[in-house]
Parts: structure tokens; C-alpha cells; sequence
């Protein structure tokens, strides 16, 4: 059927064009971006309970001193792998110390090792990262083919070779533990940088003029922010356990430091008749690393630009 | 000419964070066989919506079809489940649907061969040779050069007019009764949305297919089509043989879209303001903050339903129909 | 493609050297020298320091660094790991046993968490949100967020000691006694595997969740595909490609994995043989461990990128 005669002979009524008021719509209140961060953040059950164990956490190694029921490293000779009982709640390791005042001391030491740790490998990753993006060139591709090699080495490798040129102890851990983790920052800013580069409103900033400098802070920072801010979240969990894997090898966090890697290994020798000597330490990293990894997934769906405005 | 489709009272609903969306509130129309039917609103109106709802597509959740009854050759479609094999055997047999988006429809891992074979062996147990000698004759009908070497290419080696080309080769495959073209030519360059349109007008009419083409654009549909269905804001506002609208549009919308059709040496007069947010709409007009000729009853009556003018001619603006502009 | 593989291949090459480059220098940045270290061990023995040189000098160790990188990664390229400094053995004999052990319990790692990872994570997408969704995620996150050996420590008190159904600790070839060598790869094959496991499982998840709600997909549905062929035929194999490129990172883990797990369930793999030698601090033998180590992670590497590529028709290699 052709309708093409009507199409282009009817006469359509003409619409007079007096001007006449368009009523707006009445808007819906803006969605306030605070409000619906949180929401979104702890929309998951899960992820609130994470919050709420991890200031949990924070508050009993700040306060270590005071909720630890003994001094974690007064020995007791007399008082050996004591089975728990209404003194020592976790019951004593092999040389008479109160597990649990050892559990919530070692609380400290991990939280100390992961947010050292995710600074050092996020501060020296975002740089390197940036030059990398900035330079291009020959620069771009030196950086990046070490970061490929270093990604190719086991972390556990790396960070084992590291502390054996640093020798155990708090810092040494932390630079090793940073030095597995710090390839995935450059790696992510350099391609951030990479892509906004390319952004035609870049381009017609550095056409006027604008410094490498300004464009650094102005669009590719804030750019990346966001996934920096998971990226450290979910590496606090992850540099806790590789802090944990150094110290259960006896390379990490020596005795008498109440680290609960170490903790695990000592006790494994009484695993068969006592058991919470090596499990509740590990469990203790469980519930951390899985509280900030809840976190980390909140986080990422709070931030995720592509998911707003969905109701899960 | 018999009754194909019949659609009564189809709401489908969103669920999203600011409240209930009405994508598609109460619409009603019907389809002939090899009828060729156009459905035209602005974007975000519920064109698409109401057509996925009819092949429940509806990504759910967040969607609901919350209402209503979809007649397609004296079965209730949505009696069956989404999922269900009675839904699967209709789909893509006797319905079939092209998309908006010739990019990102195809699957980039399959060949075109697979993609194409697949719809006959499933729907009328082909065996793969003669499917395939099927599907290279359907895309030489469709105009692909080369059919026979080009079956095998995978999707991104075709252009996006080329791959929406597939997609109407594919769609006529098993011979339905009925395709869907939510928008296929919408994403394509004029020229060759221009010769998308004659292939699929000649398809159709060569195997007697029934058509339903969604659009924003009336030039697109007025030469062709039987039947015109406006949406606005979720309802079908008007509807009408293209004469009877082009003649006489009944609602002031329909007005105001035919007065955006360039022509030669006329201006171009725009509708002012921008469509309603559909989040919570109270059940008056929501043309009425737009319209030129709003009356105080429409801001506090709920909306007329789509009442007869003459003929097969429909309108749903109260104001208009009382004669009183 | 063939030169996509060559340049493919001299990357990987430059990585070695840049790896055995950097393992080459830390381990002379280590403290303690071996020399001295190997006289202590010695004592029933006169030092003269004429003796402490010749020692030296028959070790190699006062050629200046680069004729001793060299000497060693030459070495290296014919398969020669050279003699530990501290115990005069053959490194390379050495390693090819611990290797083989190593390679048994990596390989059944990584097969497992290839079968089993994808498995879990489709299962949770589509029955999302239901019973086997939680449990699955609730698997994946003990899987990610307990230590490896806290696991093991778990499990040995559980099905070693309280049980009895399984050896605490131990390695036996299967040539050697097959029955023995099961039951003693169980608990370290399933801790290597169980994070590689978790995060695949994760992963696949939310990648077959993203491609449901792709158009293709919903094309599929419009064709008239039903429940069974839209997964098999148009989501999986979408869904499985970032998976293809995750499992490099994937081996890697299971390599690095190997040093805490061989250490609990005391197994004379590459892992141990790297912690007693960096005890030891035998420079030679933990310089090759690494650098074989690497080559397991680069060569898997280079497969993936290969593999992927023969998955996803949309990459050409030129």
C-alpha cells in the first residue's frame, strides 16, 4: 500500500505558533550522591556486618592494652598450654602466654603491616604509574616491561626474596609485601592515563595551554580515585594474608612479636591436643581479610558510576 | 483480513530506585495479517518496552508485566512463563524481532552461519546442510554480496547497515506470521536506512508477513503503513489509518509530531518541553503540561480512554473530542 | 599470526632476563656472606685467607657481577644450574626431583580449579540469588580470605588427626605407590586449589551475570532458543572468555601457593627447596628456583594470550 499521495498532499491543519507557557514538570528531588553512597554501600547485609566486625577490630587493637585480659609476653613457665578456662578464655601457648591477650595484640601488628603496606605499594605505584603514562615512549615501555617481569614472579617470591635482603621485622615485611603489590597500581594508572589522554576535552585543555602538571590533577586523579580506593581496600586484605603466608614461614614477623602467622605455626606443634593454639589465630585473619574484602565489594558497587540509579 | 494480534490492557511496570516505573500503561491495539502497522513516539515513551513485553523480553527484574492479555492467532501469550517451551516456539517461529542496535545484537562468537542455521533447526528440525544452503539464499534475498563465502565471516567483520542486513535475513527465515522492528533502522546512516526500509517493506509484502515497525520518526512509517499507533508517555494516545490521522490528528501530540516532519519550504514548528518522568504518574493527561490546548479539566479528570472518532479513527484527548477547539 | 607468536615469544624472552636480572642483583644485595657462612660450617678445618680466596675464586664469586650474571644465565640456557655454594651439590639434579613433585601437585591443582571454578560460578548466575547461590559465595569467601595454611591446619586436625582417613604429611610419586600418592595429594591439591578455585568462581559469576544482559543474548531469546541453548550456545562461551585470560594469574598463584602449602604438608617440592635454601641463604639455588619458577608463570602466560585469541574471533593478531 502506498500512501505517499496523502503524505505529501493533505493539507495538515496549520498549528498556530501564539506562544503559550509549557508547564515544567515538577522534578524529583535531586538523589542526594552521600546518601545514596552509603545506601548503596550497605545495601548488603553483609557489607554492614563487614563494617561494623572491622571498627570492631580497630577499636580492640587501639585499645589493646586495656581489653587484653594479660600482657602478651609475659611468659609463665608454670602455666604451659593450659586448656581455656574462666582466666585465660583461649587457654596459654607452649610458654605460659595468654592466647587470647596474643589474638587481640596481634590485631595491631596486622592492621599496622596492611595499612603500611597498601600506602607504600599505592604512594610508589601511582607514581610510577604516572611518569609511565606522561613519558610514553621509550620510558612508557621500559616501565612497563619491568612491571610485566615483576608480575611474572610469584608475590610470595618476591616478598620472600626481599625480606632476605632486609631481614625480619615490621618494616622489612612492609616494603616486601609492597614490592608484590605495587605492579598493579602502575599497571592501573598507566592505562588510566593512557585513555584520558585521549579524551578529546584533554586535548583541547593542552591545545590552550594547560600543563601535563594541571591535567594530572585535574582529570586523571580524580579519575582514578575510585578505583584506587577498592584496589586498597581489597590489597589491605590481601597484604594481611601475605603478611600472615611471610610470618607462618618464619621469615616475617619474628617471636616474640604477636604476629598471628607466627602464632599459627607455633601452635601447630599442639594441633592434636590443642587445637585453638594454631585455629583461632588463622581465624583471626580470616575475619579480618574477609571484612575488608566486604568492604572492598561495597565499595566498588558504591562507586561504580555504571551501576547507578539500579535498585541493586 | 484476519486478526493476528490483539493486545488488551498491557501494562508492564520497572522497578527502580526512585519508585515504580509505568513504561507501558493500559495499551490496546491489534495487528491483521500482513498488515503493516507502525508505532510512533518519542524515545523513552514505551514503544519498545510494549513490543519486548508482547515477546516477554522484559528483563525481570527489574520489569513486570503487572497486566493484560496478548492474543496472538487465539492464544493468550502470556498465560506461558517466560522461559517456558510453548513461549520459546512462538518466539523467533511465528514472531520474529529485529533491534535497535546492528552492533551489539549479533553474538561476536558465532558465526553468521551458526547464528542463522540455528533458528531453522530448532524451530523446524532442518537438517544443518539445508539449513545452511537456506540461510545463504535468505541473505542473498536480503542483498549480502558474496552469500555463500560471507555466511562463514563472524559478525564484526560486517558493517552495521550489513549486519542489521543479517539480522532481517534471519528474522524471515522460519516464514513468520509476524517481525518486530523495534527501531532497526534508527542507529543506520539515511542512506542506507532508506534501502533498509524498501528490503524489509519488500520482504514483508513478498511473504505476506505482518509487520510492526517502532519508531520515533513518521517519515519512516507514513508511506507504508496500514496503521499508525501514537504513543505518549507509556498510553497510545491515538490510532488510526495513516489518512485518517494524516487528515485529521485527533490528539494534539500527534499535532505536534506531524508539525516536526520537514517539508520543503515549511518551518518547523517543535513541541515544547520535555516528555513526563513516568516515576509515580498520576492518572490525568500527561500530555497536559505540553498542550496547547489544555483545559482546566485536564490537569483534574484522569484521562479518557481511546474513544472512536469515525471510522477506524481513535483519540484519548477528552478536550479535542468534545469539539471544544 | 605466526609473527603475532614470535613477537609473542620475545617478550616473553626479555621478561626472563628481566627477572633473572633482578634476582641476580637482590640476591648479591643479601647480607650474610655464603663463603663465610660455608667456613663456619666447617671448623674441623685450618682457614688460611689465601684458602678463604682460592675458595672463593673456584666459586666464582670474585668475578665482577656482570661476567658472573652472564656466566650463570649462559649455564642456565644449557639446562646447567650450576653446584650450590653451601652443600656442593648438583642444582639442576636436584631440582629436576623437586620439580616433578612440584609439576604433579600444580598440575592437579590447576585442573581442578579450571573444572571446578567455572562450574560454581555458572551454577551461582543462574540460579542467582537462590539457596546454591549463597553457599557458593559463601565458599568463595572463605576461599579467598582464609590463609592457605590455616586451611591445611584446618584440615589436617580435621580429616589427619581427628579422623584418621588421611597422611598428615608427605610426598609420594605415583609411579612409586599410586593408592599412597592419592591419598596424600588430596588436602595439598585441595588448598592449593581452593583460592584459584574461589576467585574464578567469583569471577565467572559476575562475568556470565554482565553477559545475560547483553543484546546478543537477548536476541538469542527472540530467536525462539530456549533456556538451555541461550546458556550453552550464546552465554557460555562469552562468559568464559575473561575467564581464559584470568587463568594465567591464576597458575601463578598456584606456583607462588606452592611454597606455603609444600612447607605445611612437608613435601619436597620446588616451594621447600626455595625456603631452605633461603634459610640456607644458598644465593644459587634460590636464584634458580625463581627463575624457573618465572618460566612456569611467563610460559603460561604466553599460552593464555594464544588461547585467547583462538577463543575471541575479534582479536587479530598483525
Amino acid at each position: 500500500m502506498d500512501n505517499s499521495q496523502v503524505f505529501y498532499d493533505s493539507q495538515i491543519p496549520v498549528i498556530p505558533t501564539d506562544e503559550f507557557e509549557v508547564l515544567e514538570d515538577e522534578l524529583l528531588p535531586p538523589v542526594n550522591e552521600i546518601k545514596r553512597f552509603f545506601r548503596v554501600l550497605f545495601s548488603r547485609k553483609i557489607v554492614l556486618f563487614a563494617a561494623i566486625l572491622l571498627v570492631a577490630i580497630i577499636i580492640i587493637a587501639v585499645f589493646a592494652n586495656a581489653v587484653a585480659p594479660f600482657d602478651p609476653y609475659t611468659q609463665n613457665l608454670k602455666n604451659v598450654l593450659q586448656e581455656p578456662d574462666g582466666t585465660h578464655l583461649l587457654g596459654t601457648d607452649a610458654l605460659g602466654r595468654d592466647l587470647l591477650s596474643r589474638i587481640i595484640h596481634g590485631a595491631r601488628v596486622a592492621l599496622l603491616v596492611g595499612f603500611f603496606t597498601v600506602m607504600v605499594a599505592a604512594a610508589v605505584g601511582t607514581t610510577i604509574g604516572l611518569v609511565a603514562g606522561f613519558a610514553g615512549g621509550a620510558i612508557q615501555s621500559v616501565i612497563m616491561r619491568i612491571t610485566d617481569a615483576i608480575t611474572s614472579i610469584p608475590n610470595l617470591i618476591i616478598s620472600l626474596l626481599i625480606v632476605g635482603i632486609l631481614r625480619a621485622g615490621v618494616t622489612s615485611v612492609v616494603i616486601a609485601v609492597a614490592a608484590g603489590m605495587f605492579p598493579g597500581y602502575i599497571r592501573m594508572v598507566n592505562g588510566q592515563v593512557m585513555s584520558v589522554k585521549q579524551n578529546d576535552y584533554v586535548m583541547a585543555e593542552r591545545a590552550m595551554g594547560a600543563s601535563w602538571g594541571r591535567i594530572a590533577f585535574k582529570h586523571i586523579l580524580p579519575n582514578c580515585m575510585s578505583p584506587i580506593i577498592v584496589m586498597m581496600t581489597m590489597m589491605l586484605g590481601g597484604s594481611i594474608m601475605a603478611e600472615a603466608g611471610l610470618s607462618y614461614l618464619g621469615i616475617g614477623i619474628t617471636p616474640p612479636t604477636a604476629a598471628w602467622g607466627a602464632m599459627c605455626y607455633d601452635g601447630y606443634k599442639y594441633l592434636m591436643t590443642r587445637p585453638l593454639l594454631s585455629i583461632a589465630p588463622g581465624f583471626a585473619i580470616m575475619l579480618l581479610v574477609f571484612s575488608f574484602n566486604m568492604i572492598g565489594d561495597g565499595l566498588r558497587d558504591a562507586l561504580d558510576p555504571r551501576l547507578r540509579g539500579t535498585l541493586n | 483480513m484476519d486478526r493476528l494480534l490483539t493486545v488488551t490492557g498491557l501494562s508492564t511496570e520497572f522497578r527502580t530506585e526512585r519508585g515504580i516505573v509505568k513504561a507501558v500503561n493500559n495499551i490496546s491495539y491489534t495487528v491483521n495479517e500482513s498488515e503493516i502497522v507502525g508505532l510512533v513516539g518519542e524515545s523513552g515513551c514505551g514503544k519498545s518496552v510494549s513490543q519486548l513485553s508482547v515477546m516477554q523480553l522484559i528483563p525481570n527484574p527489574p520489569g513486570r508485566i503487572v497486566a493484560g492479555s496478548v492474543d496472538f492467532d487465539g492464544t493468550d501469550l502470556l498465560q506461558y512463563k517466560r522461559e517456558s517451551n510453548e513461549m520459546c516456539a512462538i518466539r523467533g517461529r511465528y514472531i520474529s524481532m529485529i533491534f535497535q542496535e546492528p552492533m551489539t545484537s549479533l553474538n561476536p562468537a558465532l558465526t553468521i552461519c551458526r547464528q542463522m542455521t540455528e533458528v531453522m533447526i530448532e524451530h523446524l528440525g532442518t537438517e544443518y546442510k539445508e539449513a545452511r544452503e537456506k540461510s545463504i539464499d535468505m541473505l542473498d534475498q536480503v542483498g549480502i554480496p558474496d552469500a555463500a563465502k560471507r555466511i562463514d565471516d563472524y559478525p564484526h567483520q560486517f558493517s552495521g547497515g550489513m549486519r542489521q542486513r543479517v539480522m532481517v535475513a534471519m528474522a524471515m527465515l522460519c516464514n513468520p506470521k509476524m517481525i518486530i522492528a523495534d527501531e532497526a533502522t534508527t542507529a543506520l546512516d539515511a542512506t542506507i536506512q532508506a534501502q533498509l526500509l524498501e528490503l524489509l517493506y519488500g520482504m514483508v509484502d513478498k511473504y505476506k508477513t505482518a509487520l510492526v515497525m517502532v519508531t520515533h520518526n513518521l517519515g519512516v512509517v507514513a508511506r507504508y503503513v496500514n496503521r499508525i499507533n501514537v504513543m505518549y508517555a507509556g498510553s497510545i494516545v491515538e490510532s488510526g489509518t495513516v489518512n485518517e490521522i494524516w487528515a485529521n490528528p485527533m490528539h494534539p501530540y500527534t499535532e505536534g509530531l506531524l508539525s516536526c516532519v520537514p517539508r520543503l519550504g515549511e518551518k518547523l514548528v517543535p513541541i515544547k518541553g520535555m516528555p513526563p518522568s513516568l516515576v509515580n504518574r498520576p492518572d490525568t493527561c500527561p500530555f497536559a503540561a505540553r498542550c496547547r490546548y489544555r483545559q482546566k479539566q485536564c490537569f483534574e479528570q484522569p484521562v479518557s480512554e481511546l474513544t472512536l472518532v469515525e471510522g477506524t479513527h481513535y483519540s484519548a484527548c477528552a478536550v479535542k473530542l468534545e469539539g471544544k477547539v | 599470526m605466526s609473527t603475532y607468536i614470535i613477537r609473542r615469544l620475545f617478550h616473553s624472552v626479555i621478561i626472563i632476563l628481566i627477572v633473572s636480572l633482578i634476582v641476580f642483583l637482590l640476591l648479591r644485595a643479601l647480607p650474610g656472606d655464603p663463603i663465610m657462612m660455608l667456613i663456619a660450617q666447617n671448623t674441623n678445618m685450618e682457614w688460611t685467607p689465601e684458602m678463604i680466596e682460592a675458595l672463593r675464586d673456584s666459586k666464582g664469586l670474585n668475578d665482577s657481577l656482570p661476567v658472573q650474571y652472564f656466566r650463570w644465565f649462559s649455564m642456565m640456557l644449557r639446562g646447567d644450574f650450576g653446584v650450590s655454594i653451601m652443600h656442593n651439590y648438583n642444582i639442576g639434579e636436584q631440582l629436576k626431583s623437586k620439580v616433578v613433585v612440584s609439576m604433579m601437585l600444580g598440575i592437579c591443582s590447576f585442573a581442578v580449579s579450571i573444572i571446578v571454578g567455572p562450574l560454581l560460578g555458572i551454577i551461582s548466575a543462574i540460579r542467582r540469588g537462590k539457596f546454591i547461590d549463597n553457599v557458593v559465595t559463601i565458599f568463595a569467601n572463605i576461599g579467598i580470605t582464609a590463609p592457605q595454611f590455616w586451611i591445611a591446619i584446618l584440615l589436617i586436625f580435621l580429616f589427619s588427626m581427628r579422623l584418621q582417613l588421611l597422611p598428615i604429611y608427605g610426598y609420594t610419586l605415583p609411579w612409586v605407590n599410586l593408592g599412597l600418592c592419592i591419598r596424600q595429594s588430596i588436602l595439598p591439591v585441595f588448598v592449593t586449589a581452593l583460592g584459584p578455585i574461589a576467585s574464578t568462581a567469583r569471577q565467572t559469576r559476575s562475568s556470565v551475570l554482565e553477559v545475560l544482559g547483553e543484546d546478543y543474548v537477548r536476541t538469542a531469546w527472540a530467536k525462539g532458543m530456549n533456556e538451555r541453548k541461550v546458556l550453552m550456545k550464546h552465554v557460555l562461551k562469552n562468559s568464559l572468555m575473561p575467564i581464559v585470560t584470568l587463568q594465567g594469574t591464576m597458575l601463578r598463584q598456584i606456583v607462588g601457593g606452592s611454597v606455603v602449602v609444600e612447607r605445611v604438608f612437608v613435601i619436597p617440592g620446588m616451594g621447600k627447596f626455595m625456603v631452605d635454601a633461603m634459610q640456607g641463604r644458598d644465593y644459587t639455588v634460590v636464584q634458580s628456583v625463581t627463575v624457573v619458577m618465572t618460566l612456569v608463570v611467563v610460559i603460561s602466560y604466553l599460552i593464555v594470550d594464544l588461547l585467547y585469541g583462538w577463543v575471541d574471533p575479534r582479536i587479530q593478531y598483525d
